[in-house]
């Protein structure tokens, strides 16, 4: 991936690695497919998020389960794979501090380097 | 002052002196050797003016710093953020003297009863951020932080923050508390524990100990983050730890010093069906989910194997996002904004056995958990009395336990419909109206009941 693409370009791929992420542990369909390649849907950046990783972060508490270090590590990697380092705080996604997937995506955009 | 006013002003002031000098050098010849020294003068005090005025109208009204433990490549480091306006939205500029210099930053480590201590940086601070320097990582040269302790960012000198406005603001040399409300958390989730293996022989006038420890771990996701190699979608990791603590001495054997403990820690997680990052998609599954399956066992026995102890237990958890609970999730609230959580489904199997003295006890156990676990929001941003605007939700825990060993099945059925404040912090009051039956601690007999009550978290 080349790393001259516009910082808005970027932060497209990284909503989409985070909605890629998030989408099969929640109730709401955070990707389309759009002339035949995934895309996040429309309003994706908009959609709350903060309730989904408390009751997560709940049920790896009561089950032993490691989902929220799942989210978070795959996030990462996925922007890893575009080239870039970065870095989330799963105590942000549970507190609320980031409470849509935009805030997410602002998270490791202004976190972000070209490895 | 605004800016465009300003040059106005001073290009004004700047003509009319000088008109003024002209006018009198062509009436008094005596002027004319300074005249030209004059209109240089005047000039460069027009343009400092106008500088320092056109700066004062750009001064950011409230710029600040927040520093903050984050995880960064396996280890706890320092993310310093710029505000402006209470807002994460400020940068620092490339040229800046020294706000990308090591010598401007010190990680002062604090406990009560103790002077200060200074932890060293590895290098100098690294810019971060697509659109320039929107944060800035400090990486501590030594694992922080400790237990007990408090932590202050020290700042020697000021740094110049610029707006997305193109003002700037000026942040003061000080201490600036470091944040450690989030940290706490990505500690128990993700910080990565320090693996150890060892041999040690130890002989004194009372006679000897063996102690030994292994420990093998695989993480495939840490690796990878590692390693920056190209990811996928499943996560394995092993944890297994094996210790013996032996004294050689048999008077001493029963001392708890002499003990053999193994555990085991097995997890693979993956999210389903596998989405391809790049090329072609026809169209997305009807059903996706993301299922773990995990074992864990814990065995303990002196070094005679007649005291023993031992736990097992292997759990598969599952969530299902699928078209009804999906559709279900928006038919009460239209264009809801919450993302939700898909049900999750989940069946774990324990077995517990203890073993004293070479003799089986009774309490052991060995018993299966089934349980489903979903919730369905019912209202957001309805007026209610008390609440004011308020957001309901039902919640339905569904499950149950299997005692192979009794034969009893215990319901752990649990719906609930709880109404709270719209937004509220965690720490607020909610109204709770709870179904629940089954069987429940401690006396275990059968109930069937309707609970209305309120809820605080703290």
């Amino acid at each position: 991936m080349p790393i001259t693409d516009t910082a808005q370009v970027i932060k497209d791929k990284f909503l989409l690695i985070v909605c890629k992420v998030l989408n099969p542990f929640v109730d709401l369909q955070l990707l389309q497919v759009a002339s035949g390649h995934l895309l996040p849907v429309e309003g994706a950046a908009e959609i709350q998020i903060t309730d989904s990783f408390k009751k997560i972060h709940e049920a790896d508490k009561k089950n032993g389960t490691h989902n929220i270090a799942f989210i978070v590590n795959h996030i990462l990697l996925g922007v890893q794979d575009l080239g870039y380092s970065t870095s989330l705080s799963a105590g942000a996604l549970i507190t609320g501090d980031l409470p849509t997937l935009g805030d997410i995506v602002n998270e490791l955009a202004s976190g972000a380097a070209p490895i | 002052m605004n800016s465009r006013l300003a040059l106005h002003l001073f290009s004004h002031l700047g003509n009319t002196t000088l008109g003024y000098l002209k006018h009198s050098a062509c009436q008094e010849e005596i002027w004319h050797p300074y005249r030209r020294r004059l209109q240089r003068i005047v000039a460069a005090i027009s343009i400092v003016l106008l500088l320092l005025a056109t700066a004062s109208s750009a001064v950011a009204a409230d710029v600040t710093i927040a520093p903050r433990f984050t995880p960064f490549e396996g280890k706890e480091i320092i993310r310093v953020r710029f505000f402006v306006d209470g807002k994460d939205v400020g940068k620092i500029q490339a040229n800046d003297p020294f706000a990308l210099k090591a010598d401007n930053y010190a990680i002062i480590e604090r406990k009560s009863g103790e002077a200060d201590r200074e932890i060293p940086l590895d290098g100098n601070p690294r810019p971060r951020g697509l659109e320039g320097i929107q944060n800035i990582f400090l990486i501590p040269k030594e694992e922080i932080p400790a237990k007990g302790k408090t932590y202050v960012l020290r700042v020697a000198h000021s740094l110049t923050i610029e707006a997305p406005d193109g003002s700037h603001g000026v942040v003061p040399p000080k201490d600036y508390k470091l944040d450690n409300t989030v940290a706490i958390f990505d500690r128990e989730i993700l910080a990565p524990e320090s693996v150890e293996s060892k041999l040690e022989l130890q002989a004194g006038s009372g006679g000897g100990a063996v102690s030994a420890r292994y420990h093998l771990r695989k993480d495939q996701v840490k690796q990878q983050l590692r390693d920056g190699v190209t990811a996928n979608d499943a996560w394995f990791h092993i944890d297994f730890t094996a210790k013996a603590d032996v004294n050689v001495t048999p008077k001493e054997k029963d001392q708890y010093f002499d003990s053999m403990v193994a555990e085991l820690d097995l997890f693979h997680a993956y999210s389903w069906p596998s989405l391809p990052s790049d090329g072609e998609v026809k169209k997305l599954p009807v059903i996706m989910g993301h299922s773990e399956f995990g074992l864990t066992g814990r065995f303990e026995t002196d070094r005679d194997f007649k005291t023993m102890d031992a736990t097992a237990g292997a759990a598969y958890s599952v969530f299902v996002k699928n078209p009804l609970t999906t559709w279900l999730h928006s038919a009460f609230v239209p264009k809801i904004k919450e993302a939700g959580v898909a049900p999750l489904f989940i069946v774990a199997y324990d077995y517990v056995s203890e073993i004293r003295q070479g003799a089986a006890t009774d309490k052991g156990s060995n018993r299966l958990r089934a349980e489903f676990s979903w919730s369905l929001p019912l209202l957001r941003e309805q007026s209610v009395p008390v609440l004011g605007s308020a957001d309901a939700d039902a919640l339905f825990e569904i499950g149950g336990i299997y005692d192979f060993d009794k034969q009893v099945v215990t319901d752990t059925t649990k719906i609930t419909l709880e109404v709270r404040q719209h937004e509220a912090s965690d720490e607020s009051w909610s109204y709770t109206l709870t179904y629940a039956q089954g069987k429940a601690t401690p006396t275990f007999e059968h109930f069937d009941a309707i609970l209305a009550g309120l809820k605080k978290n703290f």
